[in-house]
């Protein structure tokens, strides 16, 4: 209380003291007393007591500062800069010059109070984590016993909860709104607007030991315990998911109880990313081709709302919707990059006329994504695991009768399931000879569906444009993997740093410093994205100078996404492995390799000269030959028609022969094709066909199941080529007359270049690339900028840049 | 199209540029050319990653470290035994780095390890009773040449301010200074590792016994 306000009491006291001093005298000695505070509290000099305090602080804090150095001396140690900004007299509170770049202390924490006895201070966690401890998904043992936070009941019809009161302290003031059409499209929003509250602090409960069961404790039953991944076990609803660990509980009855071990659950976040003050980032010549605009802001405003969670036990899942949002809002730095559309234009162009395999995967992922999407929008609640499985019971029944080869054919997939609905229970028939899967309906509505929601698909994939839409999306998705996996090479950080974001429909993608106010991360990001050999030569003479290390990153960000959009290396491996099976000769050797050290170790020295493998290839071939089974499974399938297996993989179960089938799993008798299922999506985990496993994230708004259905490496490894051919100059193609004329002129007007040969032709290569090293190119010079052989693509390439 | 293109701070990237050309086309099981004239020489280091210039030969394994030390491409230029590798410098003496024998001791190690690995080390030698000394510098491969005033050494390359220029094979002015390279090679004479080991065992002698 200041005394200014102490002043205004005490009047306020006497003015009402002095009114009831007729009726009792007694008050006499205190309003003098009274009296005599007010005059001493005039008399005071408000401005020096304020300024003697000020001054007995800095004096404080000098002291500090001087018996700090008295103590290090003492102690011969050195005193540092940082030891002192702490105590710097001016500075209103205690600062500290973070310990390394991109670690702020400015992170907001959510008090987390696990409610145990004795602790002396509650624990504090960043949104990040308390956004995966919120989802009740999250059993922890952090704080000794199995605890988690509350969830209450749930209602298998709905599939929605919500904390109880008790478990989240959250304040009005600490809340923003979101407008419905922002919020993901399966959420059920019950207004145009909703609210989303920043929880300050998270209340643990106990999971009590009676709910809670080991190993020795269950009855032996021939299917109990299911899933023994550890040593505890709880008791699980099959039918809607719901723990039954005391606060978690639902109606369905006791015949859909049985003890597992804890499911596996998965947060579902969503994220809802803008900036304004937009500054162009450094210009690269090849990407302004794939990106339209490139620019970094200090005005990125970054939502992230927890809706929700995943929760799935063996082939059965569940999406659980929160009735309440939570999450946090903040302003930070941001990337923005704009995905150029002609580009697009372009990818659909190409792959239409050029790549009949490409467009038919497309297009199966179209129908994934449609059915889908008619699938919740005809209220069925399904999860997209379970609307991929009606997918795969559609098709298996298809590739019986073999694979399709283009789009058209997958349309009339889905042409004939209209028509005859009822063949989905045929495929769901076959699913379930060779996998464990649940759909939660019975026949008749699953007909009805199929009925209404392929109709609806294939009404929504058929339109020319909605391809183009459908390609924007995948691609710029795909895109966004690349840059923030990129971004976090070149800054060295990992995504509790920087984070990525894409909205569906949109060309816009961001990454964003995962921390208010920034962290640095899209800062540097903005200053390497590009960076000239003028400033990688004086940084180089500067540290030399100095004697210090070079501070420059060794690749700028350009340069890392570039060589991730070249090309996949498992990939060339696994496309080795692919057509070496398909050669009768080398089959028998393959074969024999997974057994026989030594007939592996000369077939990978001789693949090692004549092909020229790096070892990185010669490894993973290593790994491929050494397992019999991939030999077993791949030898009965076409390179081309992978990604259509890797998706059904139970088809590719069916097509195979007895004998394979006891080479693949010979020590199995009991439910043979159930495990051959496992076997096959092993071998079926190859990069052959551009899989985007590498691209996975851990935040992606799009969740762990979905994403790598809206996820294609070939689709971005086509738009590199795309670009790359504006600028490719082919000199097994060219006249070696004109060879100069044509390089020097492309140069000019596109600043960067790519010479081709074939090894035959790589010293005519090496003689032109040479001869345009240095050559002015407007106000720059031209300087290679990658040398690059592999004699399985292309031969020999060459970059060169105006820089 | 320039016969020759001006080089200033930038000649590690032409120097990067001409040993890792060369090395493709050893890679591709072509011989390799190469031949420094620098009175002045060392295991100069380049930084790959600070040229800009990223390698995907699977054979270069080197290509694949931030540092490609000259040695390295020396190294792996004479892993085709056909490939000619020919280094040019002052004889070495007390007073070449102005009786700074670590320095001297140091050149001699990269020249014997060079020597070792089959490159052709030429000293030059005064001539009678007038003080001459070797002082032009070349990097010449078979794809181009930088010549100018850099000594082949970490002041020469990164500190020193110098100049020079660089052409290409298929420039008339490669082929003139491919005759000059030849001319001055043939006024030095060439050495042996074991000569190489016998001057590196009296310098760190000497510097023992200081």
């Amino acid at each position: 209380m200041s005394l200014d306000s102490v002043k205004s009491k005490i009047d306020e006291l006497l003015r009402s003291l002095s009114a009831r001093l007729q009726q009792d005298m007694s008050l006499v000695p205190v309003i003098s007393k009274l009296s005599q505070l007010q005059e001493a509290i005039s008399r005071a000099d408000l401005e020096a007591i304020q300024q003697s305090s000020d001054e007995l602080e800095r004096a404080r804090k000098v002291d500090e500062i001087l018996s700090l150095i008295e103590m290090r001396s003492k102690m011969h140690a050195p005193t540092y800069i940082d030891d002192f900004i702490s105590m710097q007299p001016l500075l209103k509170y205690p600062s500290k010059i973070p310990g390394t770049l991109f670690e702020s202390e400015k992170s907001r924490k959510v008090v987390v109070d696990p409610k145990i006895p004795g602790m002396k201070s509650p624990d504090q966690v960043s949104v990040d984590q308390m956004m995966s401890m919120l989802f009740p998904g999250l059993l922890t043992f952090r704080y000794k016993k199995l605890r988690k936070v509350p969830v209450g009941r749930w209602s298998p019809f709905k599939f929605r909860v919500a904390p109880p009161v008790s478990a989240v302290f959250v304040t009005d003031r600490d809340s923003f709104d979101v407008q419905k059409d922002l919020l993901p499209p399966d959420y059920p929003a019950e207004s145009s607007t909703v609210s989303v509250h920043i929880p300050l602090e998270l209340n643990l409960s106990e999971i009590s030991q009676d709910f809670v069961r080991r190993e020795e404790q269950l009855e032996e039953k021939a299917d109990e315990p299911a899933e023994a991944e550890s040593n505890l076990y709880l008791q699980l609803c099959t039918r809607c998911g719901a723990v039954q660990d005391g606060d978690e509980n639902c109606g369905c009855g006791r015949e859909f109880l049985r003890y597992a071990s804890p499911p596996k659950s998965y947060s579902l976040i969503w994220n809802i990313v803008g900036s304004t003050k937009n500054e162009a980032i450094p210009h690269d010549p090849f990407f302004g081709q794939i990106f339209s605009e490139a620019s970094f802001s200090d005005d990125t405003s970054v939502k992230k709302i927890l809706y929700g969670f995943e929760r799935r036990f063996k082939a059965t899942n569940w999406r659980i919707h929160y009735d309440t949002l939570y999450g946090d809002a903040f302003k930070t730095d941001g990337v923005k990059f704009k995905v150029s559309g002609k580009i697009v234009a372009d990818i659909v162009q190409h792959i239409t006329r050029n790549d009949s395999l490409l467009l038919r995967d497309l297009r199966i992922l179209q129908y994934i994504h449609e059915l889908h999407r008619s699938i919740i929008r005809n209220k069925y609640d399904f999860t997209f695991s379970q609307s991929l499985i009606i997918i795969k019971a559609l098709m298996v029944e298809a590739l019986t009768h073999g694979t399709p080869k283009t789009s058209e054919e997958v349309d009339d997939v889905f042409e004939n399931a209209r028509k005859q609905p009822r063949k989905l229970l045929e495929g769901l028939e076959f699913l379930a000879k060779v996998s464990d899967m649940s759909v939660p309906l019975g026949e008749e509505d699953l007909v009805h569906m199929c009925e209404v929601c392929v109709s609806e698909a294939s009404d929504a994939v058929k339109p020319n444009e909605s391809v183009e839409r459908f390609v924007l999306d995948v691609f710029s998705h795909s895109l966004e993997h690349y840059v923030l996996t990129s971004a976090m090479i070149l800054l060295g950080v990992d995504e509790s740093d920087i984070r990525s974001h894409h909205t569906q429909n949109k060309d816009e993608l961001y990454l964003y410093d995962n921390l208010p106010d920034g962290n640095g991360c899209c800062e540097t990001l903005r200053k390497f994205a590009k960076v000239s050999s003028s400033r990688r030569v004086s940084a180089v003479r500067d540290a030399l100078d100095k004697d210090m290390p070079v501070t420059l990153p060794s690749k700028d960000f350009f340069s890392i996404l570039e060589e991730f959009m070249i090309g996949c290396k498992a990939e060339r491996a696994d496309s080795v492995y692919m057509k070496l099976i398909g050669d009768r000769q080398v089959a028998k050797t393959i074969q024999a390799s997974a057994t026989d050290d030594k007939v592996r170790q000369n077939l990978l020295q001789e693949l090692r000269q004549d092909f020229a493998f790096d070892d990185y290839t010669i490894s993973h071939l290593d790994a491929l030959l050494r397992t019999e089974s991939h030999f077993h499974v791949l030898k009965n399938l076409n390179a081309e028609d992978l990604f259509v297996f890797k998706l059904v993989p139970e088809a590719l179960v069916m097509k195979l022969a007895e004998n394979d089938k006891l080479r693949i799993c010979p020590d199995t008798s009991v439910e043979l094709d159930k495990a051959i299922l496992g076997k096959v999506q092993d071998a079926l985990e190859m990069c052959i066909d551009g899989c985007p496993l590498c691209m996975y994230g851990s935040y992606c708004e799009m969740s762990i199941f979905l994403m790598k259905y809206f996820l294609s490496r070939r689709l971005v490894e086509t738009g590199y080529k795309i670009v790359r051919d504006r600028f490719y100059v082919d000199l097994d193609t060219l006249p070696r007359e004109k060879l100069l004329e044509i390089t020097t002129e492309m140069l000019n007007s596109n600043k960067v270049l790519y010479l081709r040969a074939s090894a035959t032709n790589m010293s005519l290569l090496m003689e032109t690339a040479f001869s345009l090293l240095g050559q002015p190119v407007a106000e720059s010079k031209a300087y290679m900028k990658m040398i690059s052989f592999d004699l399985m693509r292309e031969g020999y390439v060459v970059k060169l840049e105006a820089d | 199209m320039r016969e020759t293109v001006q080089v200033g701070e930038d000649v590690q990237i032409y120097d990067l540029s001409l040993l890792l050309g060369e090395a493709t086309k050893v890679s591709a099981g072509s011989p390799g050319s190469l031949t420094i004239i620098s009175p002045w020489i060392s295991n100069v280091a380049y930084y790959l990653g600070s040229s800009g210039l990223t390698v995907g030969i699977p054979a270069i394994a080197f290509g694949r470290s931030d540092v490609v030390r000259l040695l390295d491409v020396v190294k792996y230029l004479r892993e085709d035994h056909r490939s000619q590798v020919r280094l040019a410098t002052l004889k070495p003496s007390p007073d070449k780095y102005s009786n700074d024998v670590a320095q001297l001791i140091w050149e001699l190690r990269f020249l014997h390890e060079a020597s070792e690995h089959g490159a052709k080390i030429y000293f030059y030698n005064e001539e009678g009773d007038i003080r001459k000394i070797m002082h032009p510098k070349f990097l010449l491969t078979s794809l181009g040449v930088v010549f100018g005033s850099f000594n082949f050494t970490k002041s020469g390359r990164y500190w020193n301010i110098e100049d020079g220029n660089y052409s290409s094979v298929l420039s008339p002015v490669y082929f003139e200074k491919k005759q000059r390279v030849e001319e001055i090679v043939a006024k030095c004479k060439e050495t042996t590792l074991d000569k190489i080991r016998g001057l590196l065992s009296e310098f760190e002698r000497r510097t023992q016994a200081l």
